[in-house]
């Protein structure tokens, strides 16, 4: 059967000859005659079939006999042209022969084609199969065609009515969007490598041995693959799967560095294939390799192996360190203590440590407060440090704590450092622990303290809001007001002061922590760029989840003034930036230079802080941006407008979308830039009053004229120089000398080498610039809506104020407006503003409370009015977080598979449950994101009666603040407590592995039928020669492609050839019969020429024949009815259109042996025709 | 049907080809070998050698029709900034100025270093800052032009020993702004493409001031921060500039600086250049011009 189905084509010849010898047979019956159309192609195809199907022949005998034959053929052709002999028996027996030989060599090719056509033309598969309804004009079109194409001849005729058929088929399969299924062999393999941190180094000679193989093994597996239309892409994981190299077919890859950032305090491997599986190109095999130590603590890879099994694609694996045993390890696992404690109470902690040795490991263990003291404890209470002698297993060790001196929150940290290694007999093995990660030897908690309530003034002056905090403590006893001083103003940051970095050294956590005790935070006219973007998302996160208050107070440095637009604390307060008064008051120009950047991502950094100068200028101000333009976009280049010199206002969004396609070149000189700038700053058309230009370059290697730096000191235009990662020497001294020296003194010059530090640079003199912002004019404040909150009892009429910073109402039912501005043009805006924001309060007071003994600032006129101290105090206590009264509710948390339970349990204070409780929870999570929308709230659900749970995930390595708010109502009264608490997650999953898991990754390569290669070098290397990842893949895969260019260019050839040979008239016969005289003629026999006419007269009789029928036919149906009618003479061609009675020709034209057949059929048409004239008269 | 209808278009458009076309273009964007990155000089050896350095500070070489030839090499430390001059002596050696670190490097053709001149930063005679260019005359006599701290050409004799310098910041004759480049004329006279102040200053090799040709603009003549320099050589040399602002072309001159033509303009199609930064011209007279932020190079018959 085999041998059967491997030379079908052989066989199918020899049937063919079979069924022509039949019809040969039936012939010579009927004629008497063997017909050669018969007997050749039956002697050929014999011959080829013999050949295909012969048992015996070696591989050579096939050419051999064929190159014979052909080589016999050529002789015999020598021979007639000679001497004219010609054997025809000769002939067929070296034609026959020739095809044997073909057969037997060339029917494995032939039918490999033939079979690929074949399913070629079955793969064929059209989108639109409604376009294949055009197939029914083909029967249409060969029904009209047939009878017009007679004049062609037969053989013409069936030529163009293929091309016709052919040309229909085509184009309703090109219409139909034909695709056909092309099989592909290529393989796209993805290695997916496993980057977090319980993945084990192999440290040797300074270098990573194991990740250095793992790059080899990928390199090399590229290199030795000889498929150049394989791809291999790479995605790297750790909590998140990130695509490190798209799959691509390479020829080699140079890979030895990852670029992509991956989270590695987690391993999600499902997450990692699930990304593999997208990033498969569609047509080709299918093939991850994984390199992991399997220890997943997130997702479900077997999951994903079945999906991608079910897809056909196999999951090669390399197990990390399989089989390691990770003894030489100590960890702690937690420490225990209570929550939430009171000033002076006694702390009872318990330290839980683990350690996997089996022998015992003598450790000391230390024990330290973390508080915000500005005085350490004189008696070094706050340390610990104790020898502990650690078994293999879990061991707990209890410390009583003094706990608070104050009413301060405070973190305990617990660490423990391996000092031997001995036998339960003392006798000591070794020194250290080598081995053991110090990553999971520390462990903290953090306690918070009830007490006395406490307010955070932050403000840039000490003692700048003395009265109002003098007043504050006076009027409500209970409060506790803390100041802290941050100022930056100076051009070096580090000289500035900053007591808030002091006491948290930048730690977000250590923030959260200290900020927990104070119930609101107060920003006393403070601009934006003395907190960081953190800071900031502790504080707003400090007031939505644990509900504390937040006050902004108003000054010349503060709002829209102190460079708040779109920051993390805007989207805590009930104002916005935006004004919606476009009068012009004090109105600021700014040009932004743009050089081009060396920096990393100097373009995107630049980009940026020229989006943030944007941002933060009020609508009233202009500015406009240059740059040194290549002409990209099409322009001429030089040192061109990028933004044209405008009003922001209106222009705000456009001005931002420009900002992206900004791509600055290097500058060849400065000065026609800083000459654009100052003829925009100077026209008094624009009235600016400040006019200042921010120049960000590195220096390389302009010089500004001092011609032009006298213009810009004379127009008293100012200049900020920011020089970025300069190629050194003189140019951070020119830029320097240029700002401070050559221009303004409100000029200022940057170095700098960090690119973060440029937004704060950007913000701070973008905030000097733009002063409309700041109206400092006496006016008159008016109360509006309810008095209720911080207005709650206050009469007016108000005193007046003496200055404000313009903001907006944001949209939002939730805020109230209680005061504002009598109207200023068209326009009022608020002057205290406040809503509940999240489980906290957020309150705008956008006039200032500056004022002091001896020097008066806009509520000069409120200090020295009573309504000052009530008015502040209320506003404080609105803003204040609930009382914790500790006496309702008790938290507790459980930590278990990356998640927190959150369990209540509330008992009114006769110890009842409370049932019926309203909770609202806030979770400050160590990335400190605040998650405004309701549908993430947290739901608690009554598990028993009193007793609430809800689960939050916490898989960030960190400090969780959880703060549960409750309402419920005693006696028809409403009832408000609240209950927080500090979880710490210590340190990553990833080092309380202590083995690998391989059985893991051997199932998902069972559930795939991939391979398994040892974390090896040899074995990887050899792996890698042989290109084993790129190994056939057990599914066939096919690609879809498209074929209508294909079918409408072949389209168009047919209708080409159509037209072709309609106008071109070759006939068949004649070339036959040309043929014969040829080869008549090489055999010396009866010229062709002589023969010739009598085979033309044949031939056209035969033709006048059929003409003859056709005209009866066609006579006898149109005249048939018609008595009388004569009878006419039948013409030599056919014709359905009515005759003409052709013109007498002036002569007879003589015949000459150079006429053609064609020529001399018209003559003999036009003879026929005359003589059926002559009949009709 | 779209695909046929843009091939048709293309067609149509190649085919109406234009007078400034230019011979050969060539070069492609990337860092494998062979490719370009923003190239900023160019230099043409014996055998029409061309060594291209780009802003990857890689220089590598070529053949006259763009074929790779297998050489890269990179100064020792490029971190501060990329060399930004090169030229080529008499006897093949490659001259790199190392623009950052104020020297300039010698190299064979195949990249390996044969010496370095300077590399002490300053202003004292000897001293150099910015190095935008360099080149050897015949007699080995080494012209290294600066400009950033100082606006000067420097005279090394082949001993590297310091000999004299010449220039100062400024817009008067034997002053400069930013020398950007410089070539040795068949005259034997130094011409040197004063960029900021857009025009050509030409001096004796001893540093004596001959003529200055071009004011800014556009026209013929005019100037727009010439970037480099080149001559032909034959019975009647010429002098080619590109001009790397508005213009974006090159500029044919008589070496008395007579302007006879202009081809290019700024653009990204081929015959159009965006901000071109240098050009040479090889044995045949055909001049190799540096389309800088097109990523590639221009050959034309000028």
């Amino acid at each position: 059967m085999t041998y059967l189905l491997e030379h079908w084509l052989g066989f199918a010849c020899l049937l063919a000859a079979i069924g022509l010898t039949a019809a040969l047979a039936v012939h010579r019956y009927r004629h008497g005659v063997w017909a050669w159309g018969y007997y050749l192609p039956a002697a050929v195809l014999a011959s080829y079939g013999i050949g295909a199907v012969a048992l015996f022949a070696p591989w050579w005998v096939g050419p051999a006999l064929a190159l014979a034959a052909f080589v016999a053929m050529v002789v015999l052709l020598v021979v007639v042209i000679l001497s004219g002999f010609w054997t025809p028996l000769l002939a067929y027996a070296a034609l026959c022969l020739l095809c044997f030989g073909m057969g037997e060599f060339s029917h494995r090719a032939l039918a490999d084609a033939l079979s690929m056509t074949f399913f070629f033309l079955v793969s064929l598969r059209p989108q639109e199969p409604w376009w294949l309804l055009l197939l029914i004009a083909a029967p249409v079109l060969v029904w009209t065609s047939w009878r017009n194409l007679v004049t062609l001849g037969p053989a013409r005729r069936w030529l163009v009515l293929g091309l016709r058929v052919g040309l229909i088929v085509l184009l309703a399969l090109a219409l139909s969007e034909a695709y056909a299924r092309k099989p592909n062999e290529n393989v796209t393999v993805i290695f997916v490598w496993d980057r977090s941190l319980s993945m084990p180094p192999e440290f040797e000679r300074g270098k990573d041995q194991r990740e250095a193989r793992i790059f080899n093994f990928i390199n090399q597996s590229v290199v030795s693959n000889k498929r150049r239309d394989d791809r291999v892409g790479v995605i790297v994981f750790g909590k998140h799967p990130r695509l490190e190299l798209p799959p691509h077919a390479v020829k080699k890859l140079g890979f030895s560095k990852i670029l992509s950032k991956v989270d590695n305090s987690y391993t999600d491997i499902a997450a990692a294939l699930k990304l593999g599986l997208a990033s498969f190109p569609e047509g080709s095999g299918k093939r991850i390799v994984l390199i992991s130590d399997g220890n997943e603590n997130m997702g479900r890879a077997e999951e994903q192996a079945r999906l991608a099994k079910q897809n056909g694609v196999q999951i090669d694996i390399v197990p990390i360190a399989a089989g390691r045993k990770h003894q030489n390890e100590i960890l702690v696992e937690r420490i225990e203590a209570p929550s939430v404690t009171q000033k002076g109470a006694r702390l009872p902690l318990r330290v839980v440590v683990r350690s996997f040795h089996p022998q015992v490991v003598v450790a000391e263990l230390n024990l330290r407060k973390i508080t915000f003291d500005a005085v350490p404890d004189p008696k070094g209470a706050d340390k610990h440090s104790t020898i502990v002698k650690l078994r293999q297993g879990l061991q707990v060790f209890t410390f009583q704590e003094t706990g608070a001196r104050d009413d301060s929150a405070f973190a305990y940290e617990a660490t423990v450092v391996p000092l031997h290694v001995e036998t339960p007999e003392g006798v000591v093995v070794h020194r250290k622990l080598p081995g053991d990660r110090v990553d999971n030897n520390e462990a903290r908690a953090v306690v918070m303290s009830r007490g006395q309530r406490a307010i955070l003034l932050i403000e840039t002056e000490p003692g700048r809001h003395q009265l109002l905090v003098n007043r504050l403590q006076a009027l409500e006893a209970g409060l506790k007001v803390k100041t802290l001083t941050i100022n930056r103003e100076s051009e070096k940051p580090e000289k500035g002061v900053n007591e808030l970095h002091q006491l948290t050294r930048g730690d977000n956590e250590t923030l959260a922590t200290y900020l927990s005790k104070f119930d609101a935070v107060v920003l006393a006219n403070l601009p934006a760029d003395c907190l960081t973007e953190d800071e900031q998302k502790v504080i707003r996160s400090h007031v939505h989840d644990q509900g504390a208050g937040l006050i902004m107070i108003g000054g010349n440095q503060s709002f829209g003034a102190g460079g708040w637009q779109n920051t993390e604390i805007e989207k805590a307060l009930p104002v916005d930036m935006e004004l919606k008064s476009m009068k012009i008051e004090g109105k600021s120009g700014l040009v932004l230079i743009m050089h081009a950047s060396e920096m990393q991502d100097g373009n995107a950094w630049q980009r940026k802080i020229a989006k943030l100068a944007i941002e933060k200028l009020s609508p009233m101000d202009m500015m406009g941006l240059i740059h040194y333009d290549h002409g990209f976009a099409g322009g001429a280049p030089g040192h061109n407008w990028h933004i044209a010199f405008q009003d922001v206002g209106p222009n705000r969004k456009k001005l931002l979308g420009l900002v992206d396609s900004m791509q600055p070149g290097d500058m060849p000189d400065v000065d026609p830039a800083f000459d654009k700038a100052h003829k925009k700053l100077t026209n008094k058309e624009y009235g600016l009053g400040t006019k200042h230009i921010i120049f960000i370059s590195d220096g390389d290697h302009w010089d500004a004229s001092p011609a032009m730096m006298n213009r810009l000191r004379k127009d008293k235009i100012s200049c900020t120089t920011v020089c970025i990662t300069s190629h050194g020497r003189d140019e951070v001294k020119k830029m320097a000398a240029v700002a401070a020296a050559a221009f303004q003194p409100g000029g200022r010059a940057y170095h700098v080498t960090d690119p973060k530090l440029l937004p704060a640079i950007y913000i701070k003199e973008t905030r000097l610039v733009s002063q409309s912002f700041v109206h400092e004019k006496p006016f008159q404040p008016h109360l509006i809506g309810s008095r209720d909150g911080p207005t709650e009892g206050i009469a007016g009429p108000l005193p007046q104020l003496h200055g404000f910073v313009r903001t907006t109402a944001r949209d939002s039912s939730l805020v109230k407006v209680q005061i504002e501005t009598e109207k200023i043009g068209q326009y009022t805006f608020p002057i205290l503003a406040s809503w509940q924001y999240g489980l906290g309060k957020s309150v705008a007071f956008t006039s200032d409370a500056r004022t002091i003994p001896g020097e008066k600032f806009w509520d000069r006129d409120w200090a020295g009015d009573p309504i000052h101290g009530r008015f502040w105090d209320q506003t404080v206590n609105w803003a204040l977080r609930p009382k914790e009264t500790g006496e309702h509710l008790f938290l507790t948390t459980e930590q278990k598979d990356g998640k927190i339970r959150i369990i209540i349990e509330a008992r009114d204070s006769d110890k009842t449950p409370l049932t019926d409780l309203d909770l609202k929870a806030g979770i400050t999570s160590p990335a400190f994101k605040v998650k405004d929308d309701r549908k993430t709230e947290l739901k608690f659900e009554q598990k028993n009666a009193g007793v609430y749970e809800a689960e939050i995930p916490a898989d960030e390595v960190g400090a969780y603040f959880i703060n549960v708010q409750a309402k419920w109502t005693k006696d028809g009264k409403p009832v408000t407590d609240n209950v927080r608490a500090g979880v710490s997650i210590p340190y990553s999953p990833e080092f309380a592995e202590m083995d690998s898991n391989p059985t893991l990754l051997e199932r998902l390569r069972e559930l795939t039928g991939g391979k398994s290669y040892r974390d090896d070098a040899d074995v990887l290397e050899q792996a890698a020669r042989a290109a084993d990842v790129f190994r056939a893949t057990p599914m066939s895969h096919a690609s879809l492609e498209a074929l209508w260019p294909w079918l409408v260019f072949l389209t168009a050839l047919c209708l080409l050839l159509d037209v072709a040979i309609r106008r071109i008239a070759i006939q068949p016969e004649a070339v036959w019969a040309k043929a014969v005289a040829v080869w008549q003629k090489l055999r010396g026999q009866a010229s062709a020429e002589e023969k010739l006419p009598e085979y033309i007269e044949r031939l056209k009789s035969r033709k006048s024949q059929v003409g003859e029928t056709m005209d009866k036919k066609k006579a006898a149906k149109k005249f048939e009815a018609a008595e009388g009618t004569p009878t006419l003479e039948a013409p030599s061609v056919a014709s359905s259109a009515p005759v003409e009675k052709p013109k007498k020709p002036a002569s007879k034209p003589k015949p000459t042996e150079d006429e053609d057949f064609a020529t001399r059929l018209m003559r003999a048409k036009k003879k026929a025709m005359e003589e059926r004239d002559k009949d009709k008269k | 049907m779209r695909l046929h209808l843009i091939i048709l278009c293309l067609i149509a458009a190649g085919c109406s080809g234009s007078a400034g076309a230019p011979e050969l273009v060539w070069g492609r964007r990337g860092v494998q070998d062979g490719d370009l990155v923003t190239p900023r000089a160019i230099a043409i050896g014996p055998g029409d050698r061309i060594y291209i350095v780009d802003y990857t500070a890689r220089i590598q070489a070529f053949d006259r029709d763009g074929q790779y030839l297998g050489v890269t090499w990179r100064p020792p430390d490029w971190r501060n900034g990329r060399p930004s001059g090169l030229s080529v002596d008499s006897k093949g050696n490659v001259i790199v100025s190392d623009s950052h670190y104020s020297c300039v490097r010698v190299y064979s053709k195949d990249g390996a270093l044969l010496r370095t001149i300077g590399g002490t930063f300053g202003a004292e005679p000897g001293q150099l800052g910015y190095v935008s260019d360099a080149l050897c005359d015949a007699a080995g006599n080494f012209y290294v032009s600066e400009f950033g701290a100082n606006h000067r050409i420097s005279k090394f004799d082949a001993d590297a020993k310091f000999v004299k310098c010449w220039g100062a910041p400024g817009s008067d004759e034997g002053q400069f702004s930013r020398i950007r480049a410089m070539t040795l004329g068949p005259d034997g006279n130094l011409y040197i493409a004063d960029a900021c102040n857009h025009r050509i200053q030409v001096f004796t090799t001893d540093g004596a001031f001959v003529r200055t040709f071009g004011t800014p603009g556009s026209g013929m003549g005019e100037l727009s921060y010439p970037y480099d320099v080149a001559c032909s050589t034959g019975s009647t040399p010429y002098l080619y500039v590109v001009e790397f602002g508005a213009n974006s072309r090159v500029q044919k001159f008589t070496l008395d600086g007579q302007s006879v033509g202009v081809w290019g303009g700024p653009g990204r199609a081929p015959g159009q250049l965006c901000s071109p930064w240098a050009l040479a011209v090889d044995s045949r007279g055909r001049v190799h011009v540096l389309d800088t932020w097109n990523d590639r190079v221009q050959r034309i018959n000028f």
